[in-house]
Protein backbone atom coordinates (compact mmCIF):
# COMPACT_ATOMS: atom_id res chain seq x y z
CA UNK A 1 0.00 0.00 0.00
CA UNK A 2 1.22 3.66 -0.83
CA UNK A 3 1.54 6.22 1.81
CA UNK A 4 -0.85 8.15 0.09
CA UNK A 5 -3.50 5.22 0.58
CA UNK A 6 -2.51 4.63 3.92
CA UNK A 7 -3.59 7.66 5.06
CA UNK A 8 -6.34 7.94 2.97
CA UNK A 9 -7.64 5.08 5.00
CA UNK A 10 -7.18 6.15 8.05
CA UNK A 11 -8.56 10.08 7.81
CA UNK A 12 -11.66 8.21 6.40
CA UNK A 13 -12.25 5.54 8.58
CA UNK A 14 -11.24 8.44 11.43
CA UNK A 15 -14.16 10.75 10.78
CA UNK A 16 -17.11 7.96 9.83
CA UNK A 17 -16.11 5.76 12.93
CA UNK A 18 -19.19 5.26 14.88
CA UNK A 19 -17.37 5.02 17.95
CA UNK A 20 -15.64 8.50 17.62
CA UNK A 21 -18.83 10.57 16.74
CA UNK A 22 -18.34 13.74 17.75
CA UNK A 23 -16.74 14.90 14.79
CA UNK A 24 -20.42 13.19 12.56
CA UNK A 25 -22.54 14.74 14.85
CA UNK A 26 -20.65 18.29 14.06
CA UNK A 27 -21.34 17.48 10.59
CA UNK A 28 -24.93 16.89 11.03
CA UNK A 29 -25.29 19.76 12.68
CA UNK A 30 -24.00 22.04 10.22
CA UNK A 31 -25.69 20.61 7.48
CA UNK A 32 -29.51 20.33 9.19
CA UNK A 33 -30.12 24.21 8.29
CA UNK A 34 -29.97 23.34 4.15
CA UNK A 35 -31.79 21.79 1.69
CA UNK A 36 -30.90 19.67 -1.03
CA UNK A 37 -30.44 22.52 -3.52
CA UNK A 38 -28.15 24.18 -1.19
CA UNK A 39 -25.34 21.95 -1.80
CA UNK A 40 -23.00 24.62 -2.86
CA UNK A 41 -23.34 26.36 0.45
CA UNK A 42 -22.79 22.88 2.01
CA UNK A 43 -19.65 22.34 0.09
CA UNK A 44 -17.59 25.06 0.93
CA UNK A 45 -18.99 25.00 4.38
CA UNK A 46 -17.32 21.38 4.71
CA UNK A 47 -14.46 22.87 3.22
CA UNK A 48 -13.86 25.91 5.48
CA UNK A 49 -14.09 22.98 8.42
CA UNK A 50 -11.35 20.75 6.43
CA UNK A 51 -9.45 24.24 6.09
CA UNK A 52 -9.71 24.71 9.79
CA UNK A 53 -8.20 21.43 11.25
CA UNK A 54 -6.07 21.13 8.75
CA UNK A 55 -4.36 24.21 9.77
CA UNK A 56 -4.32 23.45 13.35
CA UNK A 57 -2.94 19.50 12.45
CA UNK A 58 -0.09 20.99 10.79
CA UNK A 59 0.84 22.96 13.30
CA UNK A 60 0.09 20.68 16.05
CA UNK A 61 1.94 17.68 14.41
CA UNK A 62 4.56 19.92 13.40
CA UNK A 63 5.13 20.05 17.14
CA UNK A 64 2.92 23.11 18.43
CA UNK A 65 1.08 22.57 21.58
CA UNK A 66 -2.07 24.69 20.99
CA UNK A 67 -4.48 23.67 23.08
CA UNK A 68 -4.22 20.55 25.87
CA UNK A 69 -5.92 17.53 25.04
CA UNK A 70 -8.43 17.36 27.48
CA UNK A 71 -9.65 21.21 26.97
CA UNK A 72 -9.90 20.04 22.47
CA UNK A 73 -12.68 16.75 23.58
CA UNK A 74 -14.53 19.49 25.80
CA UNK A 75 -14.51 22.13 23.64
CA UNK A 76 -15.30 19.51 20.62
CA UNK A 77 -19.15 19.17 21.81
CA UNK A 78 -18.93 23.18 22.10
CA UNK A 79 -18.94 23.94 19.08
CA UNK A 80 -21.66 21.07 18.38
CA UNK A 81 -24.16 23.23 20.53
CA UNK A 82 -23.40 26.44 19.08
CA UNK A 83 -23.60 25.51 15.91
CA UNK A 84 -27.10 23.72 16.91
CA UNK A 85 -28.17 26.63 18.95
CA UNK A 86 -27.72 29.39 16.16
CA UNK A 87 -29.22 26.63 13.64
CA UNK A 88 -32.36 27.33 16.15
CA UNK A 89 -32.23 31.08 17.17
CA UNK A 90 -31.28 32.41 13.57
CA UNK A 91 -33.65 32.68 10.98
CA UNK A 92 -33.69 30.26 8.05
CA UNK A 93 -32.95 33.37 5.46
CA UNK A 94 -29.46 34.11 7.20
CA UNK A 95 -28.13 30.83 5.73
CA UNK A 96 -29.72 32.28 2.54
CA UNK A 97 -28.13 35.14 1.91
CA UNK A 98 -25.30 35.36 -0.32
CA UNK A 99 -23.00 37.94 1.23
CA UNK A 100 -23.91 37.52 4.91
CA UNK A 101 -22.37 33.76 5.83
CA UNK A 102 -20.99 33.75 9.53
CA UNK A 103 -21.11 30.54 9.71
CA UNK A 104 -18.49 30.30 7.28
CA UNK A 105 -15.90 31.98 9.43
CA UNK A 106 -17.77 30.32 12.90
CA UNK A 107 -17.27 26.73 10.83
CA UNK A 108 -13.25 27.83 10.03
CA UNK A 109 -13.09 28.28 13.45
CA UNK A 110 -14.64 25.00 14.59
CA UNK A 111 -12.62 23.78 12.38
CA UNK A 112 -9.35 24.90 14.25
CA UNK A 113 -10.71 23.20 17.26
CA UNK A 114 -11.54 19.82 15.88
CA UNK A 115 -8.06 19.89 14.00
CA UNK A 116 -6.88 19.56 17.82
CA UNK A 117 -7.99 16.17 18.11
CA UNK A 118 -7.59 14.98 14.75
CA UNK A 119 -3.48 15.64 15.54
CA UNK A 120 -3.45 13.85 18.91
CA UNK A 121 -4.40 11.02 16.87
CA UNK A 122 -2.15 11.40 14.12
CA UNK A 123 0.70 12.46 16.32
CA UNK A 124 0.61 9.10 17.74
CA UNK A 125 2.14 7.38 14.22
CA UNK A 126 4.30 10.17 13.31
CA UNK A 127 7.66 10.88 14.75
CA UNK A 128 8.52 14.80 14.84
CA UNK A 129 11.42 13.87 12.81
CA UNK A 130 9.27 12.67 9.78
CA UNK A 131 8.08 14.77 6.67
CA UNK A 132 4.02 15.13 8.04
CA UNK A 133 2.82 16.96 4.53
CA UNK A 134 2.09 13.59 2.47
CA UNK A 135 0.32 12.14 5.45
CA UNK A 136 -1.16 15.07 6.40
CA UNK A 137 -2.39 15.49 3.03
CA UNK A 138 -3.57 12.27 2.44
CA UNK A 139 -5.09 12.06 5.44
CA UNK A 140 -7.01 15.17 5.24
CA UNK A 141 -8.58 14.26 1.57
CA UNK A 142 -9.81 10.74 3.68
CA UNK A 143 -11.69 13.44 5.93
CA UNK A 144 -12.88 15.27 3.54
CA UNK A 145 -14.32 12.19 1.61
CA UNK A 146 -15.67 11.03 5.14
CA UNK A 147 -17.30 14.62 5.57
CA UNK A 148 -18.93 14.65 1.87
CA UNK A 149 -20.13 11.06 2.83
CA UNK A 150 -21.90 12.26 6.30
CA UNK A 151 -23.21 15.13 4.49
CA UNK A 152 -24.74 13.26 1.70
CA UNK A 153 -26.65 11.18 4.03
CA UNK A 154 -28.23 13.59 5.93
CA UNK A 155 -29.20 15.44 2.59
CA UNK A 156 -30.95 12.33 1.98
CA UNK A 157 -32.47 12.47 5.23
CA UNK A 158 -33.79 15.78 4.82
CA UNK A 159 -34.69 14.76 1.32
CA UNK A 160 -36.65 12.20 2.72
CA UNK A 161 -38.42 14.04 5.34
CA UNK A 162 -39.06 17.28 3.72
CA UNK A 163 -40.77 15.53 0.31
CA UNK A 164 -41.45 11.96 1.29
CA UNK A 165 -43.12 13.05 4.71
CA UNK A 166 -44.42 16.57 3.37
CA UNK A 167 -42.69 18.19 6.89
CA UNK A 168 -41.55 21.66 6.81
CA UNK A 169 -37.85 21.72 6.59
CA UNK A 170 -37.83 23.91 9.57
CA UNK A 171 -39.22 21.09 11.98
CA UNK A 172 -36.41 18.95 10.44
CA UNK A 173 -33.87 21.49 11.36
CA UNK A 174 -35.09 21.86 14.95
CA UNK A 175 -35.36 18.32 14.79
CA UNK A 176 -31.83 17.68 13.93
CA UNK A 177 -30.13 20.74 15.78
CA UNK A 178 -32.24 18.96 18.85
CA UNK A 179 -31.06 15.78 18.57
CA UNK A 180 -27.25 16.83 18.26
CA UNK A 181 -27.78 19.19 21.09
CA UNK A 182 -28.63 16.67 23.24
CA UNK A 183 -25.98 14.39 22.55
CA UNK A 184 -23.22 17.34 22.80
CA UNK A 185 -24.45 18.28 26.27
CA UNK A 186 -23.71 14.37 26.99
CA UNK A 187 -19.86 14.59 25.68
CA UNK A 188 -19.61 17.79 27.29
CA UNK A 189 -20.64 15.80 31.11
CA UNK A 190 -18.04 13.38 30.13
CA UNK A 191 -15.49 15.39 28.88
CA UNK A 192 -15.90 17.92 31.70
CA UNK A 193 -11.94 18.83 32.15
CA UNK A 194 -12.55 20.56 35.70
CA UNK B 1 -42.67 22.66 24.87
CA UNK B 2 -40.33 23.99 22.20
CA UNK B 3 -39.34 21.38 19.69
CA UNK B 4 -35.38 22.15 20.35
CA UNK B 5 -36.03 21.63 23.81
CA UNK B 6 -37.97 18.48 23.41
CA UNK B 7 -35.81 16.39 21.19
CA UNK B 8 -32.58 17.42 22.98
CA UNK B 9 -34.23 16.29 26.14
CA UNK B 10 -35.06 13.26 23.63
CA UNK B 11 -31.42 12.33 22.94
CA UNK B 12 -30.56 13.41 26.42
CA UNK B 13 -32.88 10.59 27.89
CA UNK B 14 -31.93 7.67 25.23
CA UNK B 15 -28.03 8.49 24.94
CA UNK B 16 -27.00 9.37 28.65
CA UNK B 17 -26.60 5.79 29.25
CA UNK B 18 -24.17 5.10 26.48
CA UNK B 19 -20.67 6.40 27.73
CA UNK B 20 -18.11 6.61 24.78
CA UNK B 21 -14.70 6.00 24.38
CA UNK B 22 -14.26 10.02 23.93
CA UNK B 23 -13.84 10.85 27.47
CA UNK B 24 -10.41 8.75 27.47
CA UNK B 25 -8.92 12.25 25.62
CA UNK B 26 -8.87 10.19 21.93
CA UNK B 27 -11.26 8.03 19.71
CA UNK B 28 -9.71 6.03 17.32
CA UNK B 29 -7.03 3.26 17.79
CA UNK B 30 -4.04 3.15 16.17
CA UNK B 31 -0.38 2.68 16.41
CA UNK B 32 2.48 3.40 14.29
CA UNK B 33 5.59 1.08 13.34
CA UNK B 34 8.65 2.59 11.04
CA UNK B 35 11.12 -0.26 10.65
CA UNK B 36 14.52 1.41 8.56
CA UNK B 37 16.70 -0.60 7.07
CA UNK B 38 20.83 0.46 8.49
CA UNK B 39 22.92 -1.09 5.95
CA UNK B 40 26.34 0.37 7.35
CA UNK B 41 25.41 -1.34 10.63
CA UNK B 42 23.57 -4.30 9.05
CA UNK B 43 20.51 -3.33 11.30
CA UNK B 44 17.04 -2.95 10.96
CA UNK B 45 15.80 0.05 13.32
CA UNK B 46 12.28 0.20 14.43
CA UNK B 47 10.31 2.64 15.98
CA UNK B 48 7.03 1.54 17.63
CA UNK B 49 4.55 4.89 18.61
CA UNK B 50 1.55 3.93 20.81
CA UNK B 51 -0.60 6.13 22.53
CA UNK B 52 0.55 6.21 26.42
CA UNK B 53 -2.22 5.02 27.98
CA UNK B 54 -3.42 2.55 25.45
CA UNK B 55 0.25 1.22 26.19
CA UNK B 56 -0.45 1.33 30.39
CA UNK B 57 -3.62 -0.53 29.46
CA UNK B 58 -2.14 -3.64 27.53
CA UNK B 59 0.19 -4.08 30.45
CA UNK B 60 -2.02 -4.08 32.99
CA UNK B 61 -5.16 -6.28 30.76
CA UNK B 62 -1.72 -9.30 30.61
CA UNK B 63 -1.53 -8.89 34.80
CA UNK B 64 0.75 -6.51 34.87
CA UNK B 65 1.67 -3.29 36.81
CA UNK B 66 0.36 0.02 36.67
CA UNK B 67 3.49 2.02 34.66
CA UNK B 68 2.52 5.51 34.88
CA UNK B 69 4.74 6.43 32.16
CA UNK B 70 6.47 9.89 31.87
CA UNK B 71 5.00 10.72 35.63
CA UNK B 72 7.43 11.06 38.84
CA UNK B 73 5.99 7.74 39.65
CA UNK B 74 6.86 5.71 36.81
CA UNK B 75 7.44 2.25 37.62
CA UNK B 76 11.15 1.07 38.54
CA UNK B 77 10.68 -1.85 36.04
CA UNK B 78 8.68 -0.18 33.58
CA UNK B 79 11.28 -0.81 30.48
CA UNK B 80 11.16 -4.26 31.13
CA UNK B 81 7.37 -4.50 31.14
CA UNK B 82 6.75 -2.21 27.77
CA UNK B 83 9.75 -4.50 26.03
CA UNK B 84 8.53 -7.61 27.30
CA UNK B 85 4.89 -6.44 25.41
CA UNK B 86 6.25 -5.12 22.19
CA UNK B 87 8.80 -8.10 21.91
CA UNK B 88 5.77 -10.36 22.25
CA UNK B 89 3.50 -9.13 20.21
CA UNK B 90 5.29 -8.20 17.03
CA UNK B 91 7.27 -10.77 15.34
CA UNK B 92 9.32 -10.51 11.99
CA UNK B 93 10.70 -12.84 9.19
CA UNK B 94 13.76 -11.75 7.15
CA UNK B 95 13.93 -13.85 3.91
CA UNK B 96 12.31 -16.58 5.48
CA UNK B 97 13.79 -16.59 9.19
CA UNK B 98 12.13 -15.80 12.20
CA UNK B 99 14.50 -13.09 14.01
CA UNK B 100 14.47 -11.35 17.51
CA UNK B 101 13.59 -8.27 18.30
CA UNK B 102 15.85 -6.34 20.80
CA UNK B 103 14.03 -3.66 22.89
CA UNK B 104 16.55 -0.55 23.41
CA UNK B 105 14.47 2.26 24.85
CA UNK B 106 11.84 4.44 24.88
CA UNK B 107 10.96 8.23 24.81
CA UNK B 108 8.24 10.26 25.76
CA UNK B 109 6.49 11.52 22.60
CA UNK B 110 3.55 13.67 23.69
CA UNK B 111 0.64 11.43 24.44
CA UNK B 112 2.37 8.66 22.54
CA UNK B 113 4.95 6.95 24.03
CA UNK B 114 8.43 6.13 20.81
CA UNK B 115 9.41 3.06 21.69
CA UNK B 116 12.94 1.90 19.85
CA UNK B 117 14.08 -1.84 18.88
CA UNK B 118 16.27 -3.29 16.54
CA UNK B 119 16.94 -6.58 14.72
CA UNK B 120 20.62 -7.18 14.28
CA UNK B 121 22.44 -8.87 11.93
CA UNK B 122 20.63 -7.95 8.79
CA UNK B 123 22.94 -7.94 5.64
CA UNK B 124 19.51 -7.86 2.90
CA UNK B 125 15.90 -7.80 3.11
CA UNK B 126 14.12 -9.08 0.19
CA UNK B 127 10.87 -10.57 1.30
CA UNK B 128 9.72 -9.31 5.27
CA UNK B 129 7.03 -10.57 7.20
CA UNK B 130 5.54 -8.97 9.80
CA UNK B 131 3.25 -9.57 12.59
CA UNK B 132 1.73 -6.91 14.62
CA UNK B 133 -0.64 -7.89 17.56
CA UNK B 134 -0.51 -4.70 19.21
CA UNK B 135 -3.85 -3.78 21.26
CA UNK B 136 -5.61 -6.35 18.94
CA UNK B 137 -6.96 -7.80 22.19
CA UNK B 138 -8.46 -4.73 24.00
CA UNK B 139 -10.21 -2.67 21.10
CA UNK B 140 -12.16 -4.23 18.07
CA UNK B 141 -11.04 -1.28 16.03
CA UNK B 142 -7.12 -1.01 16.34
CA UNK B 143 -5.07 -0.36 13.50
CA UNK B 144 -1.43 -1.10 13.25
CA UNK B 145 0.19 0.60 10.78
CA UNK B 146 3.55 -0.66 9.65
CA UNK B 147 5.94 1.61 7.62
CA UNK B 148 9.16 0.13 5.48
CA UNK B 149 12.29 2.18 4.67
CA UNK B 150 14.31 -0.22 2.87
CA UNK B 151 16.94 1.60 0.94
CA UNK B 152 14.68 3.65 -1.27
CA UNK B 153 11.48 1.84 -1.30
CA UNK B 154 9.03 2.73 1.41
CA UNK B 155 6.29 0.55 1.80
CA UNK B 156 3.22 0.84 4.39
CA UNK B 157 0.85 -2.17 5.24
CA UNK B 158 -2.36 -1.51 7.65
CA UNK B 159 -2.63 -4.08 9.95
CA UNK B 160 -5.45 -5.28 12.15
CA UNK B 161 -7.20 -7.76 14.65
CA UNK B 162 -8.22 -9.81 11.51
CA UNK B 163 -5.27 -9.20 9.51
CA UNK B 164 -2.37 -9.20 12.05
CA UNK B 165 0.39 -10.85 9.20
CA UNK B 166 1.38 -9.96 6.27
CA UNK B 167 4.82 -10.05 3.45
CA UNK B 168 5.86 -7.23 2.12
CA UNK B 169 8.81 -7.61 -0.75
CA UNK B 170 11.37 -5.30 -1.48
Amino acid sequence: MSEFETYLRLGFSHITDLGAYDHIVFIIAVCAVYELWQWQSMLMLVTAFTVGHSITLGLATAGFMLIPTEIVEFLIPVTIFVTCLLNVIKSPNEYRRKKVRFNYPLTLFFGLIHGNGFSNYLRALLGQEESILMPLFSFNIGLEIGQLMIVSLVMAGSTLVVYGFKASHRSWTIFISGAAAGISVILMTQTAFW
Amino acid sequence: MNPFVLSCMLALAFLLPFRTDTATGHVFYVSGTKVKWNPQQDRLDLTVRNFTNDLEQAIKAQGGPELRLWTTGQHAESDRFVGGYLTSRIKFRIDGAERPLKYVGKADALDATACFLQIGNVKTVKTVEVENRLLIDLFDDQTNVVQFEIGNEKKFVNLTGKLYRDTVRF
